[in-house]
This record gives structure tokens, sequence and C-alpha cells, in this order.
């Protein structure tokens, strides 16, 4: 077995581009030299037209993949833009008014599922998911290593017709010290705004992270490249159809597994599977309740209480017993963080159970690895706009 | 148009180094430095990338090259290899998408994945049975781990271009190739320590 060639058979050679793809690359770069290298204004001028260019080709249907180098922005009439606010309601408002939680994993699950079969039906054009994600990063000098946080903006919107493009913008928001002496050692590296991540590599060969925000990247998802998540490539129209019992739900997930994930047993399955759909996908309200008695259904699920996601917004945090080890040898599991009122998702957090190896050793057991946070979803009609 | 693609024309041709030092005083000359590379650019992107995104990345990475014609070094390598480091750094900024590629490529059952827009349709055949596997593992690389191993497996760029496309030492190119080839046998259930040095080129 040759590793490299069938790596060069799986991503075969495609064919060559084509007439009008390459005169249009040309036409863009003879754009660039027309315009760059005489006077700086012009050359802005010309990085305007390219972004809106794209933003206008996207918003025509022909699938574009975007990187919004625009400042200021134009008006690109359907593609996302960097100055967009992160909101999206929740489906369904007012939210219902519901006691606390309580009682065991069972009996929460249930009453979640109850609160969310009474929501009323929402529809719109596009769907729309936006998070705020963290995870932890080891940086600095290789034995003397320090722990920063990475934030970013995540948000993805697809279109209700399963035929359209949809879109996804990735936003770095710069990296913060995880703690008082994390920011301690920092200040005594002299405050750096751009740090080499420590990784088994040397450290001046790795990558850097940034303090600073990043330009958001756009790009497009094509129809039917919509599944993601968890080890379970479940597409959104199967979401939009999923079925209310939840045996057929736990059907549903069993038919989308993803191979080559690992052993994993049926019940840690089925919790991935189930957070996977709470947390992205547009799911009829008794179609979400069947999810949560699916996940009622399951053994081994635990629950604490009085656990906060990464914003400090209270919840109730459940968790599988599956367990994982990642790259740096550190053991993590999922833990899934719910309103304790409503039984929403607000976050799913990685939480190390055990530190890894090297610099990974300060990853501490209990702190949290990653998180996705739910900063809303919901359906929506108006196109994601430009501002 | 058709200039190039032919790898050894003699003298009367300036290679690429000059031409984009000259460039530097006659920007439309850089015209040319598009007409040599922007399909082999083009292909390489599109492996990783799928048709539609590839032809907006490829785009841009000339624009880039353009831009950044004076920092060309020619005594530190050739243009080639500069070229690919500048595409694969914006591919980068794509990590999602090509995840999600690979993701679809691991799902697609043997035959095909349809790719790109009118009518344009990539064939693709599993490799040897094993594709999805492979695919998945390929999503779950570093992303610095499966630049080094593509910049191998699909640019056929040594490790001493793909230290100068990507600004590592060599040492780092090995070991990076080295991690990410352990990781796809891994992948792919078979275990044979000696493909490991198999197909270096130093």
């Amino acid at each position: 077995m040759n590793d490299m060639k069938l790596v060069r058979e799986l991503l075969k050679e495609p064919p060559a581009p084509s007439g009008r793809v390459t005169a249009k690359a040309l036409n863009l770069l003879e754009a660039e030299i027309a315009g760059g290298g005489r006077s700086p204004a012009r050359t802005r001028r010309a990085a305007r037209r390219w972004s809106l260019g794209f933003g206008g080709l996207a918003a025509a249907g022909v699938a574009a993949a975007i990187t919004l180098a625009l400042a200021g922005g134009g008006p690109a009439t359907h593609s996302p833009q960097a100055s967009e606010p992160t909101v999206a309601a929740y489906p369904g408002s007012p939210p219902p008014r519901a006691a606390k939680l309580s009682g065991d994993v069972r009996h929460m699950l249930l009453a979640a599922a109850t609160i969310a079969e009474r929501e009323p039906s929402a529809t719109g054009k596009y769907w729309h998911v936006a998070y705020h994600s963290t995870e932890l990063q080891t940086v600095g000098e290789r034995h003397h290593p320090y722990v920063m946080r990475g934030q970013s903006r995540y948000e993805e919107w697809f279109d209700s017709d399963a035929r359209q493009n949809g879109w996804e913008l990735d936003q770095a928001l710069g990296a913060t010290p995880a703690t008082a002496g994390d920011r301690a050692a920092w200040q005594r590296a002299g405050s750096p705004s751009s740090i080499p991540e420590v990784t088994s590599d040397p450290p001046e060969y790795n990558p850097r992270l940034s303090t600073s925000h990043g330009k958001p990247i756009v790009d497009v998802i094509k129809p039917g490249a919509d599944a993601a998540g968890r080890g379970h490539a479940i597409p959104m129209t199967v979401a939009r159809s999923l079925p209310v019992d939840p045996d057929k739900v736990k059907a549903v997930c069993d038919r989308y597994k993803e191979t080559g994930q690992g052993p994993v047993n049926g019940y840690a399955d089925g919790f991935e599977c189930g957070v996977n759909l709470l947390i992205r996908y547009p799911l009829a309200p008794k179609a979400r309740a069947g999810v949560y008695r699916m996940l009622a259904a399951l053994p081994r699920i635990n629950k604490e209480n009085g656990v906060r996601d990464q914003t400090g917004r209270p919840g109730v945090g459940l968790w599988s017993d599956l367990t994982m080890v990642d790259d740096t040898g550190t053991t993590v599991r999922d833990r899934l963080i719910l309103d304790p009122a409503t039984g929403r998702p607000l976050a799913l957090d990685t939480v190390v159970l055990r530190h890894g190896t090297g610099a990974a050793r300060l990853y501490k057991k209990g702190i949290v690895q990653s998180s996705l946070i739910i900063q809303g979803m919901g359906w929506t009609n108006t196109p994601p706009k430009a501002h | 148009m058709n200039v190039s693609h032919v790898p050894d024309v003699p003298a009367a041709r300036p290679d690429d180094a000059e031409v984009i030092e000259r460039s530097w005083h006659e920007p439309e000359l850089f015209a040319e430095i598009f007409h040599r590379h922007f399909e082999e650019i083009h292909r390489y992107v599109t492996r990783r990338l799928g048709a539609d995104t590839a032809d907006d990345i490829a785009a841009e990475t000339f624009l880039a090259a353009f831009r950044r014609r004076t920092k060309f070094d020619p005594a530190r390598g050739a243009v080639r290899p500069w070229l690919y480091g500048i595409a694969t750094n914006l591919i980068g900024l794509h990590r999602r998408a090509e995840r999600r590629f690979y993701h679809a490529l691991a799902r697609t059952p043997a035959e095909h994945v349809a790719e790109g827009h009118e009518d344009r349709v990539t064939s693709r055949v599993s490799a040897g049975g094993v594709g999805a596997e492979l695919a998945l593992a390929l999503a779950r690389l570093s992303p610095g781990d499966r630049d080094v191993l593509l910049l191998v497996a699909l640019a056929d760029l040594t490790y001493e271009q793909v230290a100068e496309a990507l600004d590592l030492k060599y040492g780092t190119v090995a070991s990076r190739l080295n991690r990410a080839r352990r990781k796809l046998r891994e992948a792919l259930g078979g275990v044979d320590p000696t493909l490991v040095v198999e197909e270096s080129r130093a």
C-alpha cells in the first residue's frame, strides 16, 4: 500500500480550468496590474472591485468563495458581510415560560421535549445559526509555555430551497490569556500581539496566534454539502423532515454515521448525534422534541447542575461516557449545556479529563478546552445583508 | 495566450525569476507568470477545495503574487514553489471548506463527485475502496501537516521546495510529512513502517 499514491488517486487530477475561468482570472490580474503599483488609492479601488464582483456572483447563484477584502463594504446584495450583527432569533417567540427543569436526566430531557413541541412552527427563507467559539492554545517558549484562549465568530446560512447555496462566515476575534497566571506570563513576555503556538514541532516553525481580530472569511456552502459534524453527516433536507419518533431519530443517526470515526458505542453515538441536531439544524418543533426524547432514552447520560457556559450563562451540563484523546494526548469529553428554564441548548463544551503531554500538560482536569457557544439560531426572511 | 506549459524552451525565453524582477518596473510583464502557471495552480487548488472554490482562490493567488512581487527573492528559490506557498496560505483561510470537501468526498459512493458549474463534471474514483477512510483522515490532519503532505503528493515539490514555499525548516517538513503519512496509514489500517522512507526525496 502506497499512501501517497492513494492520496493522488483520491484527489484526482481535475480537468484544466475552462477558458472562461482562465479569462476571468486574467482579467482580474490585468485590472490589478493596471491599477496597482502606481498609486495606493487605485490599488484600493481595484481590491474593492474584486470583492464586489464576487459578492455579485454569489448573489446570482454562481458558487464562489469570497474572501472579504473590503473595508467599508459595498452593496453586494446577498452575501454576508463583515459588519453584519450576530443576531438570530431562536424559533418561536416569545420564549415559553417554564418552571426550572428538575429531576433526573431523563425527566429533565422529557420536560425539555414537552416545551420544544409546544413552540410555534417557524418558517423563513434562510436558516441562520450563529456561534461564538473559544479554544485554548498553548503558546510561547517551548519550556515555559502558557495558555491563550483564541476566540472566533462562526455563522452559517442555509437557503430553505436546498438547491441554492448557503454561506458560512468565520472570523478570528483575537486571543486573550486564559487565566490570571497566563496573563502574567504573557506580560512577562512583553505582551506580544503575535505569539508562536507550542506543539510537538520546534517553536519557530509553529503557526502564530494573534491577539487582534482577523478578517471575516466567507465561503459558499454548495447544495448537498451542508452535512457536518460530530461523526454524523446529516443533510439539512433530512433534518427538516426528521421523524418525530425517538427510535426513528436514532435510526437516522445510525444511517448517517460517518465511517472512520473510531469505535463508539451506540448510546454515546446517539448522544453525539442528538447534540449535533440540537445545536445546528432547522428542526420542526415535534422533531426537536423527538431528539430530546431520543436523548432521554439513552442510558448512562450524566447531568451536572450549576454549570456556566464560557460567556457566563447558567445552565445544566449533560454528557455521555464517551471520552476522546486529541492530538496532544489530552483526554476530553463533550458536555452539552442546556438552559435550565427551557431546555434549549446554550453551548457545547469540550472538557479536559486528563492533561496531555508536552505543553498540553497545562490543560488541567476540568477546564474547558474549547467551546461552541450558541448566539442564535432561527429562520429569517432577511438575506444575509451588506452594510 | 498560449505562451507556455512547455518546460524547456531554449534561450530566448526569460526564466520566471527574471520575468518577476523585470515586472518590478514593468508590471504588465507579470501576466507572463500567470500564463505559465495558472493552470497548474488551479489544478492544485481544485484537488484540495473542489472546482468552484478553486476558481477564486487560484485567481486570488496571482493577485497576491503580483502585489508581493518585489518580495520575491530569486536567491531563495524558484517561482513555482513561491506560487504554491501563496496558494497554500490562501487555502488555509478556507479550512472549513477544505474539510467539508473531504467529507463530501468520503460520502461519495465510488463513482463520482459532481464538481463545478456549467456542466463541468469531475469524475473521481475511490482509491481502491479505501477512499472514505482516506478522505476523513485527510480532513482530520492538522492544517500544517496536511499542507506539507499535499505539496509533496500533489504539487510534486521536493522537501526543500516545500520548506521554501511554507517558510519552514527542512527538518520540520520531514517530520510533518512523516506524521501525516503515519496518520493516513493508521486510518487505512495497514501499518508498514518501510513506507515512511519509500518516497523521500531529499
